[in-house]
Formats: structure tokens, sequence, C-alpha cells
């Protein structure tokens, strides 16, 4: 018999009265289920204490065998036993750790056992749901009890300084731990995250697992000497795993412009020169990156905004604004604007503008100033200074649309989920007032999206109702004979037109609402994108029914003066800006390079 | 191999405290080693380093001729063990104790362990806690010897013993070792039974070894000297005095290099001249007796 056996079957011996105690545990469940109260779900009763009392006895056997396991015979003295004897440190470690993990598993079980089979279906129903993911975990708790007790009880029973040391240890590592993970959270990296830390988590078990035969290879019977030998091994050993997971981190929140294979996010300037995307690297796995591209030069910088917050250019095509964490694990907290001037003109970096990730913002046409809806404000910010130049209450989740109609004055349109009036607002940045010019009426699919204006707001359109309405009072101007099915099917062009595709068509109507013309198109149903300066319409959508697996889409140029589709870009997805709370459609520069994602989710540029 | 045991030049320390501090000592195979000292002066600590429990700071500690803190695994089988405080885990019973030790040891003799229990009158299903001081010595004793070991090393064996079981485990035991040509190591308060069977001795003082020779010798240039003169006379006669005393115009001391030819040198000085040899707790008191700032 190995010497680890021999020890181990020693441990064994003495585990009489931990069985006793499992075996009145296995018999509790029984006796609660037979009180009155108890009488309509017995089965119920039994399952759930029987599972839950394995579990909870058999984590606090781990944790008290971690913490006796060496610790207490070398604080008394008692370890000279083992090691005046031909017994070497592996088999003697590997002896107590082996007896009290088989002791734990099979107490639990012995507990666990009666329940199950006196309540099966219940017990499956409350203990076995994913594949046993609650005893797979219990069982990885149990293992860090054990050897986390263990390195409590090293270093706290030996009395020395250098628990001052761990303790600072301690901290660094958990402070390092966050720290690592936070380039991940920016990006949205959850899963990384778990990674990271079930490899970090995972090493720091692997290292309490082994350290404690170098501890007893060196240290021995020597209480401080142990305690010394193990911290010496323990940490080194957890600093290295930190490191190797912060170049891991490095290496997959570094990823190349073209190493990017799935593009999740794209905007892009009037003009097409600059292009913000967010994409993933398959072999990165969720991390996403950001990436700022200069398409005529072909230059690209990372910069880093917050997953799923908000990124825009001005609609001049010179200013892009975004926001990044604040804190050290990003959550839904503190976050701050940053800037970046695209010609040079201006400061470029982070503003001293505090915000939060889930709130939404807008900008000025000309770049210079910023509108924050959140936590119950609408804020207006110089964006150069961070100045504030305009407050007011203000429900997030009323507001449906939000866009600078000037410099100097917010145009708001607010629809209260349950109400069927929705408000025109407008706030006086100079004035430091807030207006109220009109109200409408909507219906049920008055979401985001759900209008359109022309750029100085002067005009709305309820895109869904094809209703033209006044931009300040909300009063009807004109009721369109349409009924879009999305909300991107019909829109209102910048100087009151308003297009609907559908069919294979597209319709042109005019402010008065006179139908102008129809243009036959590629496609049998679509998205309209944006305009161009020169009377171009951009609408994407598919030809009939997707085929499986494939996203691509026409990208449709239509010439509305001449009647005609001008081009067609086959198997991309467009420049999308989807869910913006400004309602304006964009207008590209009549030569705009257009950037979108190809069949294969990458970065693809196109003119047409 | 040319020893059973040797330290050399061996320093332990604890922090900033020295246990011991350049200690070398030799024991040779089949020989009964007796190190004295009192308490605190580095006993165990030096058995722990001989033991392969404790690194010597300095210097290097072999059994058998090899390194004891890289090979103590193997060299424990060779070895068995009476520590000075039992350290068997307190609820193991002693028949428990002693399958433990035979799957340890390849050369367990367990007629001999259950000879030795029933001997010393030791029931083998009592718990190791629940032994008296004595007893659990006794085990250890008897655990050690079933472990056939080539060495054995005996921390204050006697410690807790009632006078009946120390006499047995000297007279009997220690003495059936040696006349067995296995060597014997032994750490010891009890001093007069050692005299009897200790081929060496060492004397063990705040960490350093004062002495350490064959008992003999050591027994032969000890010696209490009493003479009516002053101490100067000691000098005259090149007699080396380790404890002096004074009274009236008389002398009384230990000297360590007794011989003929000093005697006779003093003995012309001072006519009457009255000596006595010493016990080996006489050395021991004179060397490593009372000092200024020590108690007893």
């Amino acid at each position: 018999m190995s010497t680890a056996l021999v020890i181990a079957s020693r441990e064994l011996r003495d585990r009489t009265r931990v069985l006793i105690v499992g075996a009145a545990l296995a018999i509790l469940p029984f006796l609660v289920a037979l009180m009155p109260s108890a009488e309509s779900n017995r089965a119920t009763v039994i399952s759930a204490l029987g599972g839950g009392a394995a579990m909870a006895y058999g984590l606090c056997l781990a944790l008290m065998y971690g913490v006796s396991a060496l610790g207490r015979e070398l604080s008394e003295k008692r370890l000279s036993f083992y090691f005046s004897k031909p017994i070497a440190p592996v088999a003697l470690w590997l002896g107590k750790t082996g007896a009290a993990l088989v002791t734990v598993a099979g107490v639990a079980l012995l507990v666990a056992i009666p329940s199950f089979l006196a309540a099966r279906e219940e017990w499956l129903v409350f203990w076995g749901r994913e594949d046993w993911f609650v005893w797979k975990l219990i069982a990885v708790v149990a293992l860090f009890l054990y050897f986390g007790g263990h390195a409590l009880s090293t270093m706290v029973r030996s009395r020395s300084a250098l628990v001052a040391l761990d303790l600072v240890c301690a901290v660094a590592t958990v402070m390092l731990a966050l720290m690592l993970v936070r380039p991940l959270l920016e990006r949205g990296a959850v899963e990384r995250v778990f990674a990271v830390w079930a490899v970090l988590a995972g090493a720091a078990l692997l290292a309490a697992a082994i350290v404690p035969v170098v501890q007893l290879s060196r240290g021995r019977t020597d209480v401080r000497r142990s305690h010394a030998a193990y911290s010496s091994v323990l940490w080194p050993v957890i600093g290295v795993s930190l490191l190797i997971a912060a170049a891991y981190t490095m290496w997959v929140t570094s990823p190349s412009l073209k190493s990017i294979d799935k593009i999740e996010n794209l905007d892009q300037s009037a003009s097409g020169q600059w292009v913000f995307f967010t994409g993933t690297d398959s072999a990165r796995g969720d991390v996403a990156s950001s990436f700022l591209l200069n398409t005529a030069t072909g230059a690209s910088e990372r910069i880093q905004p917050l997953r799923w917050s908000s990124v825009k250019f001005s609609r001049d095509g010179r200013t892009l604004v975004w926001v990044e964490s604040d804190e050290l694990l990003p959550r839904f907290g503190a976050a701050r604007v940053h800037t970046r001037t695209l010609d040079g003109s201006g400061a470029d970096g982070e503003t001293s503008i505090a915000t939060g990730i889930s709130d939404a913002f807008t900008v000025s046409d000309d770049g210079t100033r910023i509108a924050i809806l959140g936590r119950g404000q609408l804020r207006v910010h110089e964006l150069a200074s961070g100045k504030l130049l305009a407050a007011t209450r203000m429900n997030q989740s009323d507001v449906r649309s939000l866009f600078f109609v000037s410099p100097a004055t917010v145009r708001i349109v607010s629809a209260p989920r349950l109400e069927k009036t929705a408000s025109i607002l407008e706030l006086d940045v100079t004035r430091k007032a807030l207006v109220k010019t009109g109200q409408f009426a909507v219906g049920e699919s008055f979401g985001f999206n759900a209008l359109t204006a022309t750029p100085d707001g002067a005009a709305l359109y309820v895109n869904r109702a094809g209703t033209i309405r006044d931009g300040r009072t909300g009063a009807t101007r004109v009721q369109l004979p349409i009924a879009p099915k999305t909300h991107r099917a019909s829109v209102m062009l910048r100087d009151g037109r308003v297009v609907w595709v559908h069919d294979g068509v597209l319709e042109l109507y005019d402010p008065s609402g006179a139908r102008v013309r129809e243009v036959k198109l590629p496609v049998s149903g679509g998205l309209i994108m944006g305009e161009t300066e020169n009377g171009h319409v951009l609408v994407t959508g598919r030809l009939g029914a997707p085929a499986p697996g494939v996203r691509g889409r026409k990208f449709v140029r239509v010439d509305l003066q001449r009647g005609a589709v001008v081009s067609v870009k086959e198997d991309v997805w467009g420049a999308v800006r989807w869910w913006g709370i400004d309602p304006r459609l964009p207008v590209y520069t009549a030569d705009a390079r257009f950037s979108g994602m190809n069949v294969e989710d990458r970065l693809t540029h196109w003119q047409q | 191999m040319s020893t059973a045991i040797q330290a050399a030049n061996v320093s332990v320390r604890y922090g900033r405290k020295t246990a011991l501090e350049d200690v070398s000592l030799s024991v040779a195979p089949g020989s009964v080693y007796a190190l004295l000292g009192r308490n605190g002066s580095g006993k165990s600590s030096l058995v722990r380093t001989l033991l392969g429990q404790l690194p010597p700071a300095q210097g290097r500690a072999t059994l058998f001729g090899e390194d004891v803190w890289r090979h103590r695994t193997r060299l424990m089988e060779r070895v068995g063990v009476v520590p000075e405080d039992a350290d068997a885990p307190p609820e193991m019973r002693v028949r428990e104790l002693a399958w433990f030790s035979s799957r340890l040891y390849p050369r367990w003799s367990q007629a001999a362990f259950d000879a030795r229990i029933d001997r010393f009158g030791i029931d083998a299903n009592a718990r190791s806690g629940n032994l008296s001081k004595g007893q659990k010595k006794q085990v250890s004793l008897a655990l050690a010897l079933a472990a056939s070991p080539e060495l054995l090393i005996l921390d204050d064996p006697t410690l807790g013993l009632d006078v009946v079981a120390r006499k047995s485990l000297f007279e009997e035991v220690i003495a059936d070792m040696a006349d067995r040509g296995i060597t014997v190591f032994i750490t010891t308060h009890d001093l007069a039974p050692v005299e009897a069977i200790a081929d060496r001795a060492a004397i063990l003082k705040n960490g350093r070894i004062v002495l350490d020779e064959e008992l003999e010798t050591m027994k032969s240039r000890f010696r209490r000297i009493r003479f009516a003169s002053q101490p100067l006379a000691l000098a005259q006669a090149n007699l080396i005095a380790t404890a002096v005393r004074q009274w009236g115009t008389g002398t009384e001391a230990v000297v360590t290099n007794y011989n003929d030819l000093e005697l006779a040198r003093l003995q012309e000085a001072v006519p009457t001249v009255d000596v006595a040899p010493l016990s080996l707790e006489e050395i021991f008191i004179a060397v490593a007796g009372e000092e200024k700032g020590q108690q007893s």
C-alpha cells in the first residue's frame, strides 16, 4: 500500500462521528416531512431538505478539514509524528487531502441519497437541472473551501508578521484580478471575463493544492517556516498567473484592424472618409474592439467606447463623440464623454463631462454641443470646455426623439408609455428654459425610430402612420395614404418629401402629400438608410426571402429626380444607424464612400 | 559508512534567535551517545535537525553519511525515534499506531511491539490521548523499537516514566540495543543511568558544544580537589579549574585536566590534597552549571 493510501486510510478510520451526523441529517428531511404543515408537499420538502443538507454539510466539512488538514497538527507541534517516519511530504498531503475529499463526497452522498430515492422526481427538479450544474458548482466551492481553509489556517496559526504580507498580497491579487478584466468589461466581453477569472481561480486552486507539498518539504514541523514556505511559493505562483492573465487580456484586447472578422456596429461620417466600427476577432472570443478608420489614408486608431453605448458623428462630419467608463469595474455607472475632432481643428480626448453608460446623448450638427439624457435629467454641455449650459428634469424612458435643431435649441418628443399623446418640447439653451410647444396623438407602436424630421425640425413625420406634422406644434399637415410595415420603410427627407419602400417599388411624395413618382427597385422590400446631398436615396433590402445563412443585402442608390436606380451594390450590409435618438435621416455627400459589412461580416468599402 | 550521525558546524536560528551555533559532533555506529544540556540549551533543536525536521542555517547534518534534510524520507526507515513530547494523534488507538507504523517500516516486527506493549501493561485499544505521559513514552519506545532501527534517537525518553520504567529503559532496552550494535543517541536529564551505558557524551550549553568526548576519558580528567591553600596553587600546578570555591584558607575545585603529574606538582606546593573522582552528573553541573544570569 503506498504511503499516501496508508495516511488516507488512517484518516478515514476516524470519521465515525462525521458519519453519525451525516446519517442524522439524512433522516432529518423525513422527520420534517411528517409535520402537519408539510403534508401537502412532502416529496418537495424531502427533496429540498435532503439536497440542501447534503450540500451544506459537505461544504462545512470541506472547510473544517481544510482548516485542520495540517494547521492543527502544526500549531500543536504534532506534525513530527509523520516527519519522524519514512513519509514523504507529497504522500502526507495527498493522503490527508484524499481522505478529506473522499469523506466530504461520501458524506454528501450519504445525506443526499435517501431523499433522492424517496422523492426522485422532485429531487431532480430541485437539484438535477442543467446537467447537475449545482452539484458541480458545489464541488468546486468545496475544493475552494478546503484549500482556502488550509491556506488561511496556515497563515493565521503561524501568528507571524508574514500574515500582514499575506493580507497585502491577497488584497493586491483581488485588485489586480478586477483591474485586469476592466478592458474586457469595457469591451463587453463577459465570456472572456469569466474565462479569465475561471483560469485565475483554477490557477489559484491548483497552486493551493500543490503548494502544501512545498510547504511540507521546506517548512516541515515548524509552523512559521511552514507558513513562510507556503506564502513564498503561493504568491509568486498567483503573481505569475496574474501576469499570464494580463498578457492574455492584452492580447485579446489588441486585435489588428485586419483580424476583425465580424463587424457588429458601424457608422460613418457624412463624406464616408471617417468610419467608426466595432467588431470581434473570432480567435479572441467575445471581445469587441473599436476602430476609427480614415478611409482616405487607410490610417486607423483604436478607440474604446463602452460596448453597446452610442458613438456619434456630428452631422457636419467633423466631430466624433463617445463615452468611456470611469469605473474600475465598468457597469451601468459612471462614464465620461470623449471627443475627437476629425479635421484636427479642436481639442481631443477625455472631456470633463460625466455621464452614465445607459444615458442617451446627441450632438449638435456643428459638433460643439452635446445633449445628455439620463438619470432624470436632460443636460446640455459645451463639448470643448465641458461647461454645463442648461439642464432640466426629464424622464429618459419617456423620450422618443432628441435632437439639436440649432446649437441653441434642443427639440424633444416625449411620449410616456401608457399615454396616447406625444408632447413636443423645446429646451432653449440660452434662456435655460424648457417649453412645451405642441402635442399629437400616437398609437401603440410609437417607439424609437417612430419619427423622422427635417434637419431644422420644421416638420415631423410619423413613419408608420404616414403623417406629416408641424415640427413644433405637432399639428397634422398631411396624412399620406400609405401603411408602411416598419419604421424605416418610410421616412421624411431633409426637404420634407417622403419616400416609402414596399413590394419592390419606391414611392415619392411631396410635402403636400402628392404622389410624385414610383421607382421600381431590385429589392422586394427594404429599409431607407439615408440620402445624399445630390438628391439620391439609399435603400437596403433583399429580393425575396433570405437564403439560409446569407446575410447579404442589396444596397441600392436611387436618383429621385430621374426616378431611376443609379447603382446596386450586392451582398452588403449598409452603414446602419438603427437606434439613434436623433430622428433625422443621415445625409451623405454626393461622392460619399460607403462602408459596411459583406456577407462574411467583414468590413468593406464601396462607392456607388 | 564511518559515522551513524554527524553534525558539521551546524547552526540553527529561529528568526533572530540562535538556537545552535557551530555545533559539530560525530556518533560512531554501534555506540551510545549521550547529549546533555540544561533546559533551553538547544538539545531539541539539535535532535530535530538530526531528524531532518529543521534545516540548519549553516552546516550539515548527516545520518549514515547522507544529508538528512535532503534524504529524510529514506533515512527514517532506518531510524527509530522517541520524541520528547508525545506527538501521536490523540484519537489513534495504540493498535492503530502499530498498524500505521507497520505499513511504513520495511523491517517492522509486530511481535516485538505486542510483546513490549504487553510488558508495559498498556491496553492496545486505548486511545493515545487517554494514556499517561509515561505510557505515551512507552508506546513511542515500543513503536521505535518494533521498526528494527539501525539508529535509535531518544529525546528525553525518561520524562514522565516512573522509577521502574526508567531502570528498565536503561538497563534492558538501551543496553540491549547497544549489545545488538544499534546506535543510540539519547538526550536526557537522567545522568546516573546514562553514565553506565554511554560510550560518549557531549554537553551542550547555550547552543554550543562545550564538551564532547569518550565518557571514560572525560571521567579520567575531571576531578574534585580539596586542599588547604589558596587557588593560586592550581595555576602553579598547571591544573585548569572549571569551578572553584574558597572557604577560609581552603580551596575546592573541579579540575578538567587531572593527571598524576599535575597532582604531584600540586602536592609539592600543598602537602595535603584530597582528590575525588566525579560522576557524570557532577561533571555536567561543573560544566553546564549555574552562571551569572542563569537560573537552574
